[in-house]
């Protein structure tokens, strides 16, 4: 819940535009903002996975399951927690 | 149960003059086998997060020190989020080892060692161990390892735990530290502002706490009540929570973010100019990775991995060749007539003479059964079993099977017990411990106990049936028919929300043949041990019924049922033998095949309702106990008549002329 509260804050601190990782394209690099509407115990699986804001994320796959890289870590996650992973564009299109 | 107390027996012996060492580490990151070089013992590696449930100990003997290994469950963080980390908290807390190795794996070292300034937060006295050194050096991933020592502090060994190199070293480190140079004290410092709340946290922390104030002021910010009542920090949780909120406030991001981006921060400052990178091109590994979970190419692999593993492997060889060669030739042939002879001679008794050797007999059906029919089949699935295992194809299975699963209220990660319940349901439900909610553990324990035939099973089964292939088709689409069908009832009518999938597809690697031998071994011992003791007890029990007529009797009761579904009333037999172990029932199947009292359709009729039919004996026993009595009766209320009224209607259809074969 604290995850939540504070997250709205942050998307919108920043000026580049935020999207959750599933609307994001296959090959697509894009460096994590933060995660949103995630139950704490998931975020702290995923913070030890390696999803710290900041850190640079690629798509592999969107179906049947989402495949991320993240440094040389490799992992699955289903619509739903794609959608709780907000990121940004590396260079945001002008 | 059991060997919990073994164990514990275990424990008390060692516990004289004996130095305690934890192994901790990620899952897959070759802990298990460095458990197995610094002890001797075998514990159980697997290549899919979360495998090792259970804790392994055993003891080495290193340059005049005694000391017991602890080998635990993988685990990403001291900030537990499975079953499986708790375990290894608790273990830190309650056995207090003296020294941790910590096991990371090279070529992910800005990930991993952030649980080893977890560790050191904690104050604790920890040897770090890069294994797979060469899998780094082939991805071109250079570790000066004296220089991560320097910056971190502690001993750094690096190893290859496949070969061997490096476990001296790790030996003569726990002998040095254990002995007279004891263990350096390191002190990892975080930013100031970090420091300054933990100061003003450790404040309120009153009295002796085990992991040192910082430590615990520290599990206080990432987490919650849980470190609260393990470390057993006096209630002042108004003042506490207070004091985290107005921390939470002037941060503005969650405590548990804010201190891991400052250990992220330290580690990357650490590991600066002692590991470089070079390259980070795709490997062939990558590549087959990708086809495994490909959306087009997916589904054809997997059916290309079933048929070489299930139909070649299982079927062919395991219940074909093996089957026939010990069950014709040794036991049929040599085995069972040199018995009955030598039995006959001796015992004058009949009903001893009957217990031994007749028709139900100890060693002419118990032993047979167990040995020359069941085992071969077993043990084919066990290979075949760790195969996938240690190859890291699970959790890419479970990646293609995901949304599939979550249509019967799981998600992918339970496509580990199922496939694991194809060679043993028993063992399947054991291990669905690591499924993380009770929802989940309950659907696919009821979902193991109707519709996943066992190896045993299924070679006996597609053995019988294979000659007909029509007929092994009819038998599929009752039987997935059935999982799917009752999966999707039980979400539907069980409560609870279904769970996130999120998990680490873990990197592809060539399994070494001696290992996978060697956990095909200690399956197969299990089996013997676990298994084998309740196959005899059947056929004595089976002795039993016969001498005092409840055999006859229950027989007697199941004939109407059983004619009812258009099977011939000795058929009932077979149930009776599936109360037992339901792959016994398969094996009785097989016998009245071959005896030409069940043929053709009525086959496949049988094979279906047998299929689904009561759990075997151990299946209960093991349900019980997992999931509690009135859960296992609930099931088992529901099984039975669902099983024989899928029999029914299988053979309403053939009656009617809908079904041919």
């Amino acid at each position: 819940m604290e995850m939540q509260a504070s997250s709205g804050r942050e998307i919108a601190g920043k000026r580049e535009k935020a999207l959750p990782l599933s609307q994001a394209e296959v090959g697509e690099v894009l460096v994590l903002v933060e995660l949103s509407r995630i139950q704490p115990a998931l975020s702290c699986r995923l913070f030890s996975l390696g999803f710290l804001p900041g850190r640079e994320v690629q798509i592999l796959q969107r179906w049947p399951a989402f495949l991320f890289q993240i440094g040389r870590t490799q992992i699955a996650t289903d619509r739903e927690v794609a959608e709780g992973i907000i990121v940004r564009r590396k260079k945001p299109s002008l | 149960m059991k060997v919990e107390k073994r164990r514990s027996a275990l424990n008390k012996y060692w516990a004289s003059g004996q130095s305690k060492v934890a192994l901790i580490g990620g899952p897959n990151v070759g802990k298990s086998v460095i458990f197995y070089e610094l002890t001797g013992i075998y514990g159980l590696v697997a290549n899919y997060p979360g495998t090792t449930v259970e804790v392994m100990r055993g003891s080495g003997f290193f340059y005049g020190h005694n000391v017991e290994i602890i080998d635990t469950p993988g685990m990403y963080s001291l900030i537990p989020t499975s079953q499986e980390e708790e375990v290894t908290r608790q273990i830190l807390v309650q056995e207090k080892p003296e020294v941790i190795i910590h096991v990371v794996d090279a070529r992910n070292l800005p990930r991993m060692l952030n649980l080893t300034l977890e560790l050191l937060e904690w104050e604790l006295s920890v040897v770090l161990v890069v294994n797979m050194l060469d899998e780094a050096e082939k991805q071109g991933i250079e570790i000066n390892l004296k220089k991560l020592s320097q910056s971190l502090g502690i001993a750094v060994i690096g190893t290859v735990a496949t070969t061997g190199k490096g476990i001296e070293e790790i030996k003569s480190t726990l002998a040095r530290i254990l002995g007279e140079e004891g263990f350096p004290q390191t002190h990892i410092t975080y930013d100031r502002q970090l420091e300054e709340i933990l100061e003003e946290i450790g404040s309120f922390l009153q009295g002796n706490i085990y992991p040192g104030k910082r430590g615990a002021a520290l599990q206080l910010m990432q987490e919650d009540e849980k470190s609260t009542k393990m470390f057993q920090v006096p209630d002042n949780r108004k003042i506490r929570e207070e004091l985290l909120a107005s921390y939470r406030e002037k941060l503005g991001i969650p405590l548990c973010l804010f201190v891991r981006l400052q250990r992220q921060k330290k580690v990357d400052f650490l590991i600066a100019g002692a590991v470089e990178s070079k390259s980070e091109k795709t490997f062939l590994a990558e590549n087959l990775s990708r086809l495994m979970i490909h959306p087009l190419t997916g589904l054809p692999f997997l059916f290309l991995v079933l048929y070489l593993g299930f139909y070649q492997l299982v079927g062919i060889l395991g219940a074909g060749y093996v089957v026939d060669f010990l069950d014709n030739r040794i036991f049929l042939g040599i085995f069972n007539p040199a018995m009955s002879r030598l039995v006959t001679d001796f015992i004058p008794w009949p009903a001893i003479q009957e217990l031994l050797v007749g028709d139900f007999g100890i060693i002419t059906m118990g032993l047979r059964y167990a040995l020359a029919i069941i085992l071969p089949v077993v043990a084919a699935f066990f290979f075949f079993f760790s195969l996938l295992e240690d190859t890291g194809y699970l959790p890419r299975l479970a990646l293609l099977l995901d949304s599939l699963f979550k249509r019967i209220g799981l998600n992918g990660q339970a496509v580990i017990p199922v496939v694991l319940g194809l060679g043993c349901d028993a063992m399947a439900t054991m291990s669905t411990r690591i499924l993380s909610a009770s929802r989940e553990r309950l659907i696919v324990t009821f979902l193991l106990t109707l519709a996943v035939p066992c190896s045993a099973q299924l070679g006996v089964i597609a053995g019988l049936l294979s000659s007909m292939p029509g007929a092994l088709f009819i038998w599929f689409l009752f039987v997935a028919g059935s999982f799917l069908l009752m999966g999707f009832i039980s979400a539907k009518i069980l409560p609870g929300e279904r769970l996130p999938f999120c998990l680490e597809v873990t990197a592809l690697r060539l399994p070494s043949l001696s290992n996978l031998l060697f956990k095909t071994w200690k399956r197969i011992e299990w089996y013997l041990m676990e298994i084998l003791p309740l196959f005899l007890g059947a056929s004595i029990i089976i002795w039993v019924g016969q001498l005092v007529g409840i055999f006859e009797l229950l027989i007697g009761v199941l004939a109407p049922v059983v004619s009812l579904i258009g099977l011939p009333a000795e058929s009932s037999v077979v149930f009776i033998f599936g109360f037992f172990r339901r792959d016994y029932g398969a094996a009785g199947l097989f016998d009245l095949h071959a005896r030409g009292v069940i043929l053709g359709h009525e086959l496949v009729v049988a094979a279906v309702t047998l299929t689904l039919f009561v759990p075997c004996v151990v299946q209960l026993a093991v349900n019980i106990k997992e999931r509690g009595l009135k859960a296992a009766l609930i099931m088992c209320g529901i099984i039975i008549p669902f099983a024989f009224f899928m029999g029914f209607v299988a053979n309403i259809l053939f009656e009617l002329g809908i079904f041919t074969i």
